[in-house]
């Protein structure tokens, strides 16, 4: 398992000199700001919206061919809930790509920063900008 | 059935006084009244270096995230608070000033009318607070807070016999302007002080903040 994992992160992490991250909840004690991954491929299993912190469940083929399910936290409903993000974001089975910060845990966990949806937009989930941007701007 | 609609009438007409009692001061002390947000503010107004005491570097020092009350749900309190990212809404009262904080449901009560705190009652999450007006100021004392963390990030906060915090509030245009002054000697070298704003936004909501532990995030 530990080995599978550390090729799925060989192969989805990148370096990304994202500067500093507003800390909430201890985060970056968790999540590693400084490295960015990208899952491509995800199928979602559950997206749970409250709070503290929202989740979603999805798998991801690794490089042996075997599925791994991955969790992410991102904002809390109250925040999510204020940019227009709903129950109706994603539905089981949709296939998305994860954006976010590892954990420094090594577990198939991460913080959340950007979904992008099938019909190819962006959802960003933190920062002050648009909670969604259209695909192809 | 009678009862509970005895309970529900009890409640719409504390409603009612709750929502009126504000316009009955003067215009002065109506200036905070409202819902304000934080979020476009950000959250950066903890000092960036504070100096801590051994005592306090120590307990710093020996924070984990599992140390974390947001996490498992437990309300920030106060000092932490204080500075919080989401909405506040503000409701003046002859008698008091009444804080309700969307997050977790805090509520702190600033009691105008001269009461002391009850030296029986033990330290608490959101301690007990007095108030008073300097002009259109509102300044804050509160004693009795509990041990508790003063940001989020693992400073302490003693929760000493001897802590106190003042705070002033003061409304310039649509921002709400206010600081926190922590004492606390036992964890820190000088007073320990935060400063922040809010937005006012009559259009604002205050929505529920249920929490569930087990989406804390510790691993």
């Amino acid at each position: 398992m530990q080995s599978k994992l550390a090729k799925l992160l060989v192969v989805a992490i990148f370096s990304c000199a994202t500067g500093a991250v507003v800390a909430h909840h201890s985060a970056q004690v968790y999540f590693d700001s400084e490295m960015s991954m990208t899952l491509e491929n995800a199928v979602v299993v559950s997206l749970v919206l409250v709070n503290p912190h929202s989740r979603l469940v999805f798998t991801v083929e690794g490089v042996d061919g075997e599925f791994v399910e991955w969790t992410a936290e991102t904002q809390s409903y109250n925040s999510l809930r204020r940019k227009g993000i709903g129950r109706d974001l994603v539905s089981a089975g949709d296939v998305v790509t994860v954006i976010g910060n590892p954990s420094r845990s090594g577990k198939p966990y991460l913080r959340m920063r950007q979904l992008i949806l099938p019909n190819g937009d962006t959802v960003n989930f933190y920062g002050g900008g648009p909670a969604i941007t259209p695909a192809g701007s | 059935m009678k009862t509970k609609m005895m309970l529900t009438f009890a409640t719409a007409i504390s409603a009612l006084m709750l929502s009126t009692a504000g316009f009955s001061g003067d215009a002065a002390k109506s200036e905070l009244s409202g819902i304000w947000d934080m979020s476009q503010f950000g959250r950066n107004g903890h000092p960036r270096n504070p100096k801590l005491t051994d005592v306090g570097q120590a307990r710093f020092d020996d924070f984990s995230p599992d140390k974390d009350p947001n996490l498992k749900c437990v309300m920030p309190g106060v000092p932490l608070g204080v500075y919080d990212p989401y909405p506040l809404e503000i409701i003046e009262q002859d008698h008091q000033v009444v804080f309700l904080y969307e997050h977790f449901h805090m509520v702190r009560r600033i009691f105008l009318d001269g009461r002391e705190a009850d030296a029986d009652v033990p330290p608490t999450l959101v301690g007990f607070s007095v108030g008073h007006w300097e002009g259109d100021t509102l300044v804050v004392k509160t004693t009795n807070m509990q041990e508790n963390l003063m940001w989020n990030n693992g400073r302490p906060f003693s929760g000493s016999e001897d802590t106190y915090m003042i705070e002033h509030y003061r409304r310039e245009g649509d921002l709400l302007v206010f600081d926190a002054t922590v004492y606390d000697s036992e964890n820190y070298e000088e007073p320990y002080r935060i400063t922040g704003q809010r937005q006012f936004n009559p259009e604002g909501e205050i929505f529920e903040y249920e929490c569930y532990a087990e989406y804390g995030g510790v691993e």
